[in-house]
C-alpha cells in the first residue's frame, strides 16, 4: 500500500482505517502481554505477537505506522496513542515483583517506546517487516535495555528466530 | 520569527541586486516558518506565504520551483544549523559522554527557544511525505551517525545492536515530537537527564 492520508482536510477515511488496524493490533498484543508470567516474559510474548501481526498483512502495517502519518494533527494523536500504549507495557518493568528492573522515569519508557515505534516505522516502510525475524531481537534489545541494563540486553541478541 | 520580516521600501531603492535577492528570499522563508507553524504543511498555500512575505508570486517562483522547495530551503537551513552546533557544542569536550550531554543540551535548548523551528525540524516532515519525509529521515540519519561515532569511544563498554543510534534518535525525536506538538517547548530541557542515561547506557558498562 502506498496511500497516505492526504492531512488537508483530514482524511476521515484513512483515519478510520487506521483506528480500526489499531484497536486489531492492541487485542492482538494485550492478551499476549498479560498471559505471560513476568515482565520480561511479557515484553517477549507482546513482540512476537506483534511481530506476527505486522508480518500477516504488511498493507495493513503500512495502515497503522507509514499512512497515518500524512494525517496532520490527528495522524500525530495516532501516533502519539501507540508510543504511549508501548511505554505503558515499559513502564510496568519497575512495578512487577520480581524484576530486577532498574527504576526508571515515565520519559524513560517514553524515548524507549518511541525508539521502537521508530524501528518498526523504518521496517514497514522500507518493506523489510516481512523480515521481522531478522530484527525482533533488536527490537527487544531497546525495551529491556533500560529497565535489565546493556549487559542483560545484550543476551537476547543471540534469539534470533520467531519459531 | 518576527511575522514577515522587514520589507524593502517600495519603487526604486537604489539596493544592489543581490541585497535584494537575499532579503526576499529571506522574507519567504521567514514567511513559511511563520504560515506553516499556524497552518501546518498541508494546509500551506503559496499564496498564504507569498502574502505573509510581502512579494509577488513571480518573485517567489524566482526563487523557488514550488512549496516543497521553499520548504526544503528552510528545514535545510535550521537543520544544519542545529547538526552544526550540536557538533560544536561536542567538540568543546574530549570526553565522549560529556560531548553526548552537551550535543543533547544544545539541541533541546534550541527547540525550547524556538518553537517555530522545532516544529519546522520535526513535525511537518512527518505529515508532508515525500522528498521532505526522505529528507528528514537522512537528518535523523546524520543525528545517528553522530551518535555512532562515539562507539570506539565507549571505553570496552557492551556491543549495542548496529541499529542502536537510527533507534535511539527515533525515541528521542518521538519525545520532542510529542512536546512540541503539545506546545510544550519550554519543557524540553527537564528531559536532559533521562535522555543522556538512556544514550550512555547503551554503550557504557553498568556500573
Amino acid at each position: 500500500m502506498s496511500a497516505r492520508c492526504d492531512g488537508s482536510p483530514p482524511d476521515e477515511r484513512c483515519l478510520a482505517a487506521h483506528d480500526d488496524v489499531a484497536a486489531e493490533f492492541w487485542e492482538r498484543l494485550w492478551p499476549a502481554y498479560v498471559g505471560a508470567i513476568g515482565w520480561h516474559d511479557r515484553i517477549w510474548a507482546a513482540g512476537v505477537a506483534m511481530m506476527r501481526f505486522l508480518q500477516e498483512d504488511p498493507p495493513r502495517a503500512h495502515l497503522l505506522f507509514v499512512a497515518v502519518d500524512g494525517a496532520g494533527p490527528e495522524g500525530l494523536k495516532r501516533r502519539d496513542e501507540i508510543v504511549k500504549r508501548f511505554a505503558d507495557m515499559l513502564d510496568d518493568a519497575p512495578r512487577r515483583n520480581g524484576t530486577p528492573g532498574l527504576p526508571r522515569s515515565r520519559a524513560t519508557a517514553e524515548i524507549a517506546a518511541g525508539a521502537i515505534y521508530r524501528m518498526l516505522l523504518d521496517k514497514v516502510q522500507d518493506g523489510a517487516i516481512e523480515r521481522g525475524e531478522e530484527f525482533l531481537a533488536e527490537l527487544i534489545y531497546m525495551a529491556v535495555m533500560p529497565y535489565l541494563g546493556a549487559d542483560v540486553a545484550e543476551s537476547e541478541l543471540a534469539v534470533q528466530s520467531l519459531h | 520569527m518576527a511575522e514577515g520580516g522587514p520589507r524593502l521600501p517600495a519603487g526604486r531603492h537604489g539596493l544592489p541586486r543581490e541585497f535584494i535577492e537575499r532579503n526576499q528570499r529571506e522574507r519567504i522563508l521567514t514567511a513559511l516558518v511563520d504560515v506553516v507553524s499556524e497552518r501546518g504543511y498541508n494546509g500551506t498555500t503559496v499564496a498564504n506565504v507569498t502574502k505573509a512575505a510581502g512579494v509577488s508570486r513571480r518573485t517567489f517562483y524566482e526563487h523557488f520551483a514550488d512549496k516543497e522547495a521553499c520548504f526544503l530551503a528552510a528545514y535545510e537551513m535550521v537543520t544544519e544549523h542545529v547538526l552544526d552546533s550540536m557538533r560544536n557544542a561536542a567538540a568543546t569536550f574530549e570526553d565522549w559522554p560529556q560531548q553526548v550531554r552537551a550535543a543533547l543540551a544544545t539541541v533541546l535548548r534550541f527547540f525550547a527557544a524556538e518553537p517555530e523551528l522545532a516544529r519546522i525540524c520535526m513535525i511537518e516532515p512527518i505529515a508532508a511525505g515525500g522528498e521532505i519525509a526522505a529528507r528528514h529521515r537522512e537528518t535523523l540519519r546524520q543525528l545517528a551517525e553522530l551518535l555512532r561515532a562515539g562507539r570506539p569511544e565507549s571505553g570496552g563498554g557492551p556491543s549495542p545492536p548496529e541499529v542502536t543510534e537510527e533507534t535511539l534518535v527515533g525515541g528521542i525525536v518521538s519525545l520532542v515530537v510529542r512536546e512540541t506538538n503539545a506546545g510544550r517547548t519550554d519543557e524540553l530541557e527537564k528531559l536532559l537527564p533521562e535522555l543522556v542515561e538512556l544514550v550512555l547506557a547503551s554503550y557504557l558498562p553498568t556500573d
